[in-house]
């Protein structure tokens, strides 16, 4: 699965940081095009996905807000 | 703004009025109730938030969460408004307050003494005379001179001193 962050909303350090610390839980492969910050998380049970999905949006939208 | 079932709906916010930390501080506000997730609608100044609920709710609940969130959305903005016209005015008082920090208790005194001859002096003065000078020009709308309903007449004077 598969969120991409928009780089004019979501600081790139936060996303980072984000999924630095829910390495413990899930795969993480950070990558990047012109527009977005792209987060590939594997290793997530398809029952939980939706749930982790949300949560790490949110974690990340902490992130960006604890830089300001 | 257009909605959709189950507890998922996208709000479209134009960042003239909400702007982009504004809405980040709406949604870091309701991180306990709803998933956000941000993205700005092509190359437009409007961002779609799609929010979803973390547990299930009802459709009256959901609602006034929406509304709720929009709210909050504004009021931050406000905020920064704020914010920003004060953000002078909170860096001088800051200012006066650390030129005025003395380095040991003996110059305290000697030093509050000189901050508070270099906050009130010439400047003060002149500010002050600039702020009297426009309040007298301002029209007096709120004469209280006048009494139609002798409010200020004693009750002697008004009934001839009769008893209830």
């Amino acid at each position: 699965m598969e969120i991409k962050f928009d780089k004019k909303i979501y600081k790139k350090s936060a996303v980072l940081s984000a999924a630095r610390e829910c390495a413990g839980d899930a795969g993480f492969t950070v990558t990047t095009d012109s527009r977005h910050t792209i987060v590939k998380i594997s290793g997530v049970p398809p029952q939980d996905r939706d749930a982790f999905i949300g949560e790490f949006g949110n974690f990340v939208i902490f992130k960006t807000r604890e830089r300001r | 703004m257009t909605s959709a079932n189950k507890a998922e709906s996208v709000l479209r916010f134009d960042t003239a009025i909400y702007p982009q930390e504004a809405l980040m501080g709406a949604a870091y506000k309701f991180l306990d109730r709803v998933y956000t997730h941000f993205e700005y609608e092509g190359e437009s100044k409007t961002i779609s938030a799609k929010l979803r609920a973390k547990t299930q709710i009802t459709q009256a609940h959901w609602e006034n969460l929406l509304e709720a969130f929009s709210e909050e959305a504004l009021s931050q903005a406000l905020r920064l408004k704020i914010l920003k016209a004060t953000r002078k005015t909170r860096d001088q008082i800051m200012s006066i307050a650390l030129y005025c920090i003395p380095s040991d208790e003996s110059a305290m005194e000697q030093q509050t003494q000189q901050c508070a001859q270099s906050v009130s002096d010439e400047k003060m003065d002149s500010e002050l005379e600039e702020i009297l000078r426009k309040l007298k020009e301002e029209p007096d709308d709120d004469n209280h001179e006048e009494d139609p309903m002798d409010i200020t007449v004693p009750w002697e004077e008004k009934y001839g001193g009769e008893n209830l």
